[in-house]
């Protein structure tokens, strides 16, 4: 039996379209903890989301899965049966997605909409103990005043206001782990901040396992305990935040943290990475990165080899041939 | 090259400028009083609904003023219909959405061949290689259509376009927010590059100060309408003193690992109120320092050193 509350093992996920097959998750380990913030950083297609999808039963049809482990509790994820998804997805895992205008149906009140998410998961609880739990839980993500505020329509509530009963919509349950993919990514950044000290002391107060997804470095360190960074479907550099932040191994990490924009950098001082991330990924000899590394470019076995996620001291490990471990 | 413009010169004033749209009940800039000089670069900042983007429409002549001065260039602005093509041509706009502001009929040849032939420039197929060259694109892309190309190449793109008429100032809305992290970097820098060249003037308006930080030599910031605080970049950074400033770069979200700026943050209560205050200071509702001054009397933009520019009663720091 594994210890850990979710572990993957070589994950893997793929859409058919017509006759190509495109790879958005290729192979792909992690572990979570009970009450630990893991973060999943990565620019656009990298594979993110779809790692979030797999993990709650919502991806297309046109998907194919592989995995050798994708264990959840004691639940086997990679073979849940038809109708069993709804005793884990919003009870069990908990997400919370991007964009908090399109999340919520703009033709019902937040009220009912919290009221359906509760009731799913508990036919025995009467109208009375919902309102009284929707007002509780609005209240602890911070809505003022929520007792009068049940029969709003989303569109009479700000973002940040809305992604707060999204957030109060996803712990309702109280989930061993919730997902949050991008979740203040819609926000304006003082709004940011105050979404980001929200899921900090509900995380920190419920123990709750937290896989936090972001295209910011500066979002992710706010927030997590550790570190997961992906490009083209891989995860290149797993490890403690801290330290994956100020020591990186993998060429990609240490240039995405020279090319972040900080308050305190001189002007002029970012790096760029040069080229773009690659937008399908086929068939892959060697690394996926090495068209725009500066460390293995010319390297033999960054041609050759596609290098694998490796161990090395302290919790931590990367998919890298240049690092010596 | 440019018909040059004495440095240090004013190209942009903008003087207690009111600006209202007819759908809205309350006016979108409420007073902006900022300057550009000739070769300096300003950045705007501020978050969403704040009156940036009508800033800039504002600028441009696209949008008529309820009230107060603008001038561009020692003129009027160019205007839709009355302005000169000459006075069109010498300012000139990037907008924010690479993908909805290239016509995706058009080959990236013919995108950047029309404002050179419009205006009366050459526009043989050299001078559109130059463009690209500029750019750091491949001449490869010369006859892809937008689509073929990523979000960062399109930028390039929008850029080469509006700077191939040699505008003597560049409006930039928000140029990196809809790109990738790696590739932000790289238009960041090419239009730090480009300016240091070409020598335009130049409008940066973003939501993100620590993008902004990468390219002003300085910042206005923005709230509900008004500019809070101007002046040059390092200061505003390092000791803001407008509480909203403060706010701002407390909010940012940093690599560092010791706690940053803890005091400050959070410290931005709530969210912009949702109905306009007709007096008083704008921010108060969300201001930890506000006392009963701020709800009646509202503040004026006042110097608070010889470089930078205040509206607060209760000015933080120094």
């Amino acid at each position: 039996m594994s210890s850990h509350l979710l572990e993957i093992r070589n994950l893997s996920v793929r859409f058919q379209s017509g006759s190509h097959q495109l790879t958005a998750v290729d192979g792909v380990d992690l572990t979570i903890d009970k009450g630990e913030t893991l973060g999943i950083v990565g620019e656009s297609g990298c594979g993110k989301t779809v790692l979030a999808t797999s993990l709650l039963g919502l991806l297309p049809s046109s998907a194919r899965v592989a995995t050798h482990r994708l264990q959840f509790s004691g639940i086997d994820l990679s073979n849940v049966p038809s109708g069993g998804w709804r005793s884990i997805r919003g009870r069990r895992i908990g997400m919370v997605f991007q964009d908090p205008t399109t999340a919520l149906n703009p033709l019902r009140t937040i009220g009912s909409q919290l009221a359906e998410s509760i009731a799913i998961h508990d036919r025995s609880a009467t109208s009375r103990e919902i309102r009284k739990r929707i007002i509780d839980l609005l209240e602890s993500v911070g809505i003022a005043g929520a007792s009068g505020r049940l029969s709003d329509y989303p569109h009479q509530w700000s973002g940040g206001m809305r992604q707060r009963a999204l957030i109060a919509m996803a712990i309702s349950n109280s989930p061993d782990l919730l997902i949050a993919d991008e979740p203040t990514t819609a926000l304006d950044v003082t709004i940011q901040a105050q979404v980001l000290e929200l899921l900090r002391s509900i995380q920190r107060e419920r123990e709750l396992a937290m896989i936090f997804i972001s295209h910011s470095l500066g979002v992710v360190n706010s927030i997590a305990d550790r570190i997961s960074v992906m490009y083209a479907g891989r995860i290149v550099e797993s490890g403690p935040c801290s330290e994956v932040l100020t020591t990186p191994s993998h060429p990609y990490t240490r240039a995405l943290i020279d090319c972040f924009p900080e308050i305190g950098r001189s002007r002029g001082s970012l790096v760029a990475i040069d080229g773009q991330p690659p937008r399908h990924i086929g068939k892959i000899d060697g690394c996926r990165f090495r068209d725009r590394c500066n460390v293995g470019r010319d390297r033999l076995d960054c041609v050759s080899h596609d290098p694998v996620l490796k161990r090395a001291a302290g919790d931590r490990s990367v998919a890298c041939h240049a690092v010596v471990i | 090259m440019n018909p040059i413009i004495a440095a240090g010169s004013t190209v942009v004033t903008l003087q207690d400028v009111r600006v209202s749209y007819r759908s809205r009940a309350e006016p979108i800039l409420r007073g902006v009083t900022l300057t550009l000089s000739a070769g300096e670069t300003l950045g705007v900042v501020g978050e969403s609904g704040c009156g940036k983007t009508t800033l800039l429409r504002t600028i441009l002549g696209l949008i008529p003023t309820d009230s107060g001065v603008v001038e561009v260039l020692g003129g009027d602005p160019p205007g839709l219909k009355d302005g000169s093509p000459a006075s069109r041509a010498a300012i000139q706009l990037v907008h924010q959405d690479p993908f909805a502001s290239l016509n995706p009929r058009m080959t990236i040849r013919q995108i950047l061949q029309a404002p050179l032939r419009i205006n009366g420039y050459e526009h043989s197929a050299s001078r559109v290689r130059e463009l690209l060259d500029m750019v750091g694109l491949s001449h490869s892309v010369l006859e892809n259509l937008p689509a073929q190309l990523s979000g960062g190449q399109r930028q390039r793109i929008a850029i080469a376009r509006a700077l191939s008429i040699k505008p003597k100032v560049l409006l930039l809305d928000e140029p990196v927010s809809a790109l990738d992290v790696s590739v932000q970097a790289q238009v960041i820098n090419l239009i730090n590059d480009l300016q240091g060249s070409q020598g335009f003037s130049c409008i940066f308006v973003s939501h993100d100060l620590a993008v902004v930080a990468q390219v002003a030599n300085r910042i206005a910031v923005m709230y509900l309408g008004q500019v809070v605080e101007i002046g040059d970049t390092d200061s505003v950074l390092t000791e803001p003193a407008h509480p909203y400033s403060m706010a701002l770069a407390a909010s940012v979200p940093s690599l560092r690992q010791e706690p940053r700026g803890e005091s400050w943050r959070g410290l931005a209560v709530g969210e912009p109120p949702s109905e306009m205050m007709t007096s008083g200071c704008t921010f108060r509702s969300r201001c930890w320092v506000a006392t009963s001054r701020c709800d009646v009397e509202t503040p004026r933009l006042v110097e608070r050193t010889s470089s930078r520019q205040v509206a607060c009663h209760h000015p933080q720091g120094r």
